[in-house]
């Protein structure tokens, strides 16, 4: 199933669960053919009475613009970004940390245990609105992230990715966060890793002459068993999905790796959804 | 629960620690209906969720 297909089904589930109506725009069949844009359709939708505009778009930052629009004419409709580009993908950001917070936690949900745990994220940073969100909420609860990969993949400069406000934003809402590190190593990243987040290897990215070829990407970056006891611990695996059997992670971690929490993290996209559908309808009241 | 202050969520770069404890309390309150046999709740009854994904594929453009 495409990723878009499931972030919108969770979305969709979330709303209903929580008794909302639900309405879906279908862009193939819908007045952008016929040249509407993108703000104009929201605003029209807004108009049609929505609470919440729930958003999935190729450009980075065109919720900023829709919002703006949306709040320049007094509408009390909510935005929230399903994925926008390069930028961000507030939700599995956000169920992807309350996967990790529940994995490590004991008796009662606690974010501070992610404090100091060092969180290694593997594969195409450059390209991942999801790694984008995952290094702002885990460093947030001070988790160390150790960024792995090649450099076409993960340029320096990462490293500074915290460093930089986020639009929109004075400064950091979080006054101390964990620190950015960068591996080319996987065995030895893996060595000292609490936890690992997969990405999904885009196969455009040979295209672009970024990767030698996916096999060489798959040996030396792809999660698998053998890379895996290098760890002396069943470590979380998670992976936003959809996942590439056997090239940036192995069908026997998927399928036999006791702490593969692949699919907890689709259980938990739901409850996070209606959380965050929720708390918006909360403002507006 | 703090009160909650986004009209819009955009990035967690905007999220301070009380937003994110927010939203992990509720889902959390959320989770555990599950246990009760609970699938529907009446909480955003009478609202309106409209979706709009406009992107096809999981490729992101820059």
């Amino acid at each position: 199933m495409k990723q878009v297909q499931r972030t919108k089904n969770s979305f969709e589930l979330a709303a209903k669960r929580l008794s909302a109506d639900v309405q879906t725009f279908a862009p193939s069949s819908s007045s952008l053919t016929k040249g509407e844009t993108i703000i104009d359709t929201a605003i029209t939708y807004s108009a049609m009475g929505a609470d919440t505009l729930v958003i999935r778009h190729s450009s980075s930052y065109i919720t900023f613009e829709i919002a703006k629009k949306l709040d320049a004419i007094n509408s009390k409709t909510s935005v929230l970004n399903a994925g926008d580009g390069l930028h961000s993908h507030p939700s599995q950001g956000l169920l992807d940390i309350y996967t990790l917070i529940k994995f490590f936690s004991t008796k009662t949900l606690s974010p501070e245990v992610l404090n100091s745990k060092k969180i290694l994220i593997i594969g195409d940073v450059n390209h991942s609105r999801v790694a984008r969100s995952n290094l702002w909420a885990l460093s947030a609860f001070g988790a160390d992230i150790i960024l792995c990969g090649p450099k076409t993949l993960i340029p320096d400069e990462f490293i500074n990715f915290l460093k930089v406000p986020g639009p929109n934003q004075k400064e950091d809402p979080v006054k101390s966060r964990g620190s950015i590190t960068i591996s080319r190593s996987l065995e030895e990243s893996i060595k000292i890793a609490d936890a690992i987040i997969v990405l999904r290897l885009q196969k455009e990215r040979m295209m672009e002459n970024l990767l030698s070829s996916i096999d060489s990407y798959s040996s030396d970056y792809g999660l698998t068993p053998e890379k895996l006891s290098l760890n002396n611990r069943e470590i979380p695996i998670l992976h936003p999905g959809p996942i590439n059997r056997d090239i940036e992670i192995s069908s026997k971690v998927v399928d036999e790796y006791p702490n593969c929490l692949i699919n907890d993290q689709v259980s938990n996209g739901i409850p996070i959804r209606m959380a965050l559908l929720y708390l918006l309808q909360k403002y507006n009241k | 629960m703090q009160i909650w202050s986004h009209k819009h969520i955009h990035t967690l770069a905007n999220f301070s620690i009380q937003d994110y404890e927010s939203v992990f309390e509720l889902a959390n309150r959320f989770d555990a209906l599950k246990n009760t046999g609970t699938k529907k709740i009446p909480a955003l009854q009478g609202t309106l969720v409209t979706s709009l994904f406009f992107e096809a594929s999981t490729k992101n453009k820059k």
